[in-house]
């Protein structure tokens, strides 16, 4: 009978298996710490922190604002000399100009039409006008400030009018119109910053487009900023609103344009380098050089240049006398 | 060494079947809770979680190419894509909720790390629209700084997670989908253990048959042929649910993945105005992915010939229409853009009329959440009916162990006793 007696105790540990009774919980876990999660900051894409700043080419002595003068009077519309690059553009039926779509006042995408306008979209319009008759005969193609020259060199874009500065470490890889717009580099900071110089960013971090001459101003300042570098301005505007940078460090009219989106962002500091704005062109059209210099001559004299001006940069103050142009020949 | 007597003999083979007995009982039952436990955790932990990654997946993919839509439209903001956009955040915020109750600890710190970003991602939408409204391009930075935090680090953590989820789930369906032949070795031991003592019993007495032991061999008989059975019926099930079920979820989700991708490539070609190679060239990439060279092949094409049913195929089928037709429309629109009508190319792939574009890409993701919604059923009712096959056995196999010890302990007793 004592055998008997062993069967129910091990039918009843098979139960207990089968129904898992027999199995507890695990053990209770602890609380998962929230102490040390911490805000995270976005970026814009293809930041450089610090950037990488190209050391300046070799280049020869010259006058960075001295192109090439225009031949007598402008062709007529639609009646472009055969064999040329004007002649191959009529050909295609539109201009294709490289701009900037994020430079407030020069050159932007007006949300409402969701057309590019700006001082610079006006000159490209006027080319359009002188080739075609018709300022709207002209592609727009958006590149960054590092694209400008290779687009250039590869026949991508007709031309390129963004803010792009003269130099002739530049005039060695593209050949320039005559000056559209004179600027200066100088500095955009958070109001009530306390910054008012180069010399006050030792050591902290100052936004610049990666490409631009103005990175290497930055990179050359005797207080040592640490030079931060993006695909475009506008999202140097974002990284000092974010408090990621302490300056922007660009010319004087793209600053503008950044200051007129945020108020609360003051211009300060005294002009760090000369900086003057040509239409980049291939090296192998100087006819196209002679023939935009053509157009900017007009533009200049016939009112359309203060007339823009006027339009969107009169909040850099009254209208100057337009650059006076320098040629080589 | 004095030779051992008959009683002695017989308790020792008593001992020996009872152990046996309960040894294979035990062995049977914890497999059969081993694979109910991995059937539950398929339907109720591993692939819900696997569909609540889905969802996020989608949600937050689409909210990001619905942000950049409604930048490229002109003038205000479209009322519909602002309320999907919205829709979009709510349903990731809900689908991120629920995952993390069912998350393991790599999984929650991938689920920690979309919803510390998810607030960051939807500030920067929101000052973008604000920017916006004034008619500033600052807008546009804060928009383009959105959606670089949403593809580099958003969607990897959402894909990651789906990923793991799948892994797991497919994991235990490998697990609870062999054949038992474990259960099958032991039971045909206690049946060759049986048949041995009743051999012993017939020499060693005179009667051929010893009831106890008949009734025991039976049992053990019946409870081989029923557990193997059942086990084997699971396992069945658990494969069709693999093959018909979780591998065609996870072609699907990749098809759908892709369609979001190619959606936010072709509004963020046009953002980039002239500069979008980079998102031209993927959005070619990935709809060759989708539907092959021809429009026959890729990920759908796989997907279809995977379909296990009519249903399946005839919603993939229609998916794979709706994919076709973006792709002469996102043509249409490259042709204006690449000819230099950006205005009409914009207006063309941001209208929403009867059948633009928009709408034949709400309509093929419309389609392929159907599809995934039939297959990821799929995958949970297959596992419901494999658990279903294997109810009951646990008890039965108690039931039958008792059973079988007792049936082998009466057998001998009598034959004990006579030598008392």
């Amino acid at each position: 009978m004592r055998r008997n007696a062993r069967i129910p105790a091990a039918l009843a540990a098979l139960l207990l298996l089968s129904t898992g009774a027999g199995c507890g919980g695990p053990a209770a876990t602890p609380r998962a710490p929230t102490a040390d999660a911490s805000a995270v900051v976005p970026r814009p894409l293809n930041v450089q922190d610090p950037a990488e700043v190209p050391s300046a080419g070799p280049a020869p002595k010259c006058t960075p604002r001295a192109s090439l003068r225009p031949t007598g009077t402008l062709p007529k519309p639609g009646h472009m000399p055969a064999e040329t690059a004007m002649a191959r553009i009529a050909q295609r039926g539109r201009l294709i100009v490289g701009i900037d779509q994020n430079a407030y006042l020069f050159s932007f995408r007006d949300p409402d039409t969701g057309d590019l306008v700006g001082f610079e979209i006006d000159i490209a319009r006027e080319m359009a006008r002188a080739l075609f008759g018709d300022p709207k005969a002209v592609e727009l193609r958006a590149i960054t400030t590092a694209d400008r020259i290779p687009v250039i060199q590869r026949g991508e874009v007709d031309m390129v009018i963004r803010t792009m500065t003269m130099t002739c470490e530049r005039w060695q890889q593209v050949s320039f119109s005559t000056e559209y717009l004179a600027s200066r580099q100088r500095l955009l900071v958070r109001g009530g910053s306390g910054i008012r110089e180069f010399a006050d960013l030792g050591g902290r971090k100052v936004c610049a487009t990666r490409g631009s001459t103005s990175i290497r101003t930055i990179a050359a300042q005797p207080s040592h900023p640490i030079p931060v570098s993006t695909d475009s301005t506008l999202d140097c505007l974002v990284l000092l609103q974010q408090g990621q940078v302490d300056a922007v460090s660009t010319i004087d009219v793209l600053l503008a344009g950044l200051a007129a989106q945020d108020p609360t962002t003051e211009i300060v500091g005294s002009p760090v380098s000369d900086e003057p704005a040509g239409v980049g062109i291939s090296r192998d059209s100087p006819e196209l050089v002679r023939f935009v210099n053509g157009v900017l001559e007009r533009v200049r004299t016939d009112g359309t240049w203060a007339r823009s001006y006027q339009r969107w940069l009169s909040r850099l103050g009254p209208a100057p006398a337009p650059p006076t142009p320098v040629y080589r020949d | 060494m004095r030779r051992i007597t008959t009683p002695e003999l017989y308790l020792l083979v008593t001992a020996g079947l009872v152990l046996l007995g309960l040894g294979a009982g035990i062995a049977g039952l914890g497999t059969v809770r081993h694979r109910s436990a991995l059937l539950s955790d398929i339907a109720g932990v591993s692939g819900p979680l696997s569909v609540d990654a889905q969802d996020l997946y989608r949600s937050l993919s689409d909210a990001d190419a619905t942000a950049a839509n409604a930048f490229l439209t002109n003038g205000a903001e479209p009322a519909e894509l602002r309320q999907r956009y919205l829709d979009d955040i709510a349903r990731a915020t809900a689908a991120l909720t629920v995952a993390l109750r069912d998350a393991g600890d790599e999984d929650a710190a991938r689920l920690g790390r979309l919803a510390d970003q998810l607030p960051v991602y939807t500030g920067l939408v929101e000052t973008a629209r604000s920017y916006n409204r004034l008619g500033v391009p600052l807008g546009g930075a804060y928009l383009r700084e959105a959606s670089a935090l949403m593809r580099q680090t958003l969607l990897p953590a959402a894909q990651e997670l789906f990923e793991s989820a799948q892994r797991r789930l497919i994991a235990a369906q490998r697990e609870a989908g062999g054949f038992p032949w474990v259960v099958l070795l032991l039971g045909l031991v206690i049946v060759g253990s049986l048949l041995a003592a009743q051999v012993l019993v017939a020499r060693r007495t005179n009667r051929v048959f010893n009831v106890g032991l008949i009734a025991a061999s039976l049992v053990a008989l019946l409870s081989l042929a029923w557990s193997t059975m059942a086990l084997n019926i699971a396992a069945g099930q658990v494969e069709t649910g693999h093959r018909d079920g979780s591998a065609l979820v996870s072609l699907l989700a990749d098809a759908r993945r892709a369609a979001l991708q190619a959606r936010a490539d072709e509004a963020l070609t046009l953002i980039a105005r002239g500069n979008g190679a980079v998102f031209e060239q993927d959005f070619g990439a990935v709809l060759t992915d989708l539907i092959g060279p021809d429009g026959t092949g890729g990920l759908l094409g796989r997907a279809l010939s995977q379909a296990p049913t009519a249903a399946d195929r005839a919603v993939i089928e229609a998916a794979r229409g709706h994919a076709r037709r973006w792709s002469d429309l996102h043509g249409q629109v490259r042709k204006l853009d690449d000819g230099g009508d950006y205005q009409k190319a914009v207006t063309m792939a941001t209208d929403t009329g009867p059948e633009s574009l928009s709408t034949v890409f709400g309509r093929l993701d419309a389609a392929m959440t159907d599809a995934l919604a039939i297959t990821n059923q799929r995958v949970s009712r297959q596992a419901g009916h494999a658990g279903n096959a294997l109810g009951g056995l646990g008890v039965g196999l108690v039931l039958i162990t008792a059973g079988l010890v007792t049936a082998a302990v009466l057998g001998f007793r009598p034959r004990i006793g006579e030598y008392r």
